[in-house]
């Protein structure tokens, strides 16, 4: 079976072999290459969060200006409008322009053409 | 700093991208030795597998989000290797030739073993170049770096079966040529 030949003695090329120290200085090589590169990947990972932060505050802040600007137009006008004093009207006051509205001037009634009913000879008269 | 040795790759990678340390060095001490074994089988000389293994992590690194299968960052990370140590062999065959031999490294032992070491990987070196870059990827990363069948069919993206054909014929091929040359035995160890 494969599995059960003997293994060629190639530790002689391990560069550990004799050197104890060797695989300790290969990593820590490797880590300093690495460092810009890993400094990078970090800045990179923190601009990224900044840029959604940033995003996120571009569109917050605006939006709550415009809000607060809305709600102080509101409170102000509502302040104003109940500083305003209220109209006293007389009844009659009040009701008048209705009839004046709904009814017909006497002599125009008068004029029409259409046969007049009963209800609107009384509203004119009450109207005039 | 967090222990993450215990994360998957794709966790790993996952943090590695938003700039983890702990999680980019796991990634490292865990494939650094199959890194350094793939490029040595690519270029052939310490010294350029050790380039090639350093400037693929970082290139890994920089281009961490382009790994679309975090859970397979092994295969995608040494395709990375294996092209870095293309393209250093292509830089220095544009220099001129100066083949450093293996073994200059500070903390060896004594000198004999050095030499002993030495001239056992010029042995090695000179066996492994008559084997096809596959096989030699498949046997060290098998019998330098103890990856089982099962690993290296899955990082390498390989069907098993062609990986156990790999270092059956690599094997036997670096045994003829090992008990050939000067009497060394393929059994023979650094003890």
């Amino acid at each position: 079976m494969m599995d059960m030949e003997p293994m060629v003695p190639l530790e002689a090329l391990d560069p550990g072999t004799g050197d104890p120290g060797y695989w300790s200085r290969f990593h820590d090589s490797v880590m300093r290459s690495a460092g810009p590169a890993l400094a990078l990947r970090r800045q990179a990972r923190r601009v990224t969060i900044a840029e959604v932060l940033a995003a996120w505050s571009r569109l917050v802040v605006p939006v709550s200006v415009m809000a607060a600007a809305l709600l102080a137009f509101v409170i102000v006008t509502l302040e104003s409008e109940s500083e305003r004093p209220m109209p006293l009207l007389g009844i009659e006051e009040f009701l008048a322009p209705v009839w004046e509205d709904r009814a017909e001037p006497l002599p125009a009634f008068l004029h029409s053409e259409s046969p007049p009913d009963r209800d609107a000879v009384l509203f004119a008269v009450e109207g005039f | 700093m967090s222990d993450s040795s215990h994360l998957s790759d794709g966790e790993l990678v996952g943090l590695a991208r938003s700039g983890d340390r702990a999680a980019f060095a796991t990634l490292v001490r865990r494939y650094g030795r199959a890194a350094y074994s793939v490029a040595y089988s690519v270029t052939g000389r310490h010294e350029d597998a050790e380039d090639g293994a350093q400037e693929a992590f970082v290139v890994a690194l920089q281009r961490l989000d382009e790994c679309r299968k975090p859970d397979r960052f092994a295969g995608w990370f040494l395709t990375i290797v294996r092209n870095r140590a293309r393209n250093l062999i292509r830089r220095e065959r544009l220099r001129e030739g100066d083949p450093l031999p293996f073994g200059l490294e500070s903390g060896m032992d004594g000198p004999e073993r050095w030499v002993e070491t030495v001239e056992l990987r010029g042995r090695l070196r000179a066996a492994l170049g008559e084997l096809s870059e596959v096989q030699r990827e498949v046997v060290l990363l098998h019998d330098m770096e103890g990856w089982k069948h099962r690993e290296i069919a899955e990082r390498l993206e390989m069907p098993s079966g062609t990986i156990r054909s790999h270092l059956h014929y690599a094997r036997k091929r670096l045994r003829e040529l090992l008990s050939t040359d000067a009497g060394v035995k393929p059994e023979e160890k650094l003890g």
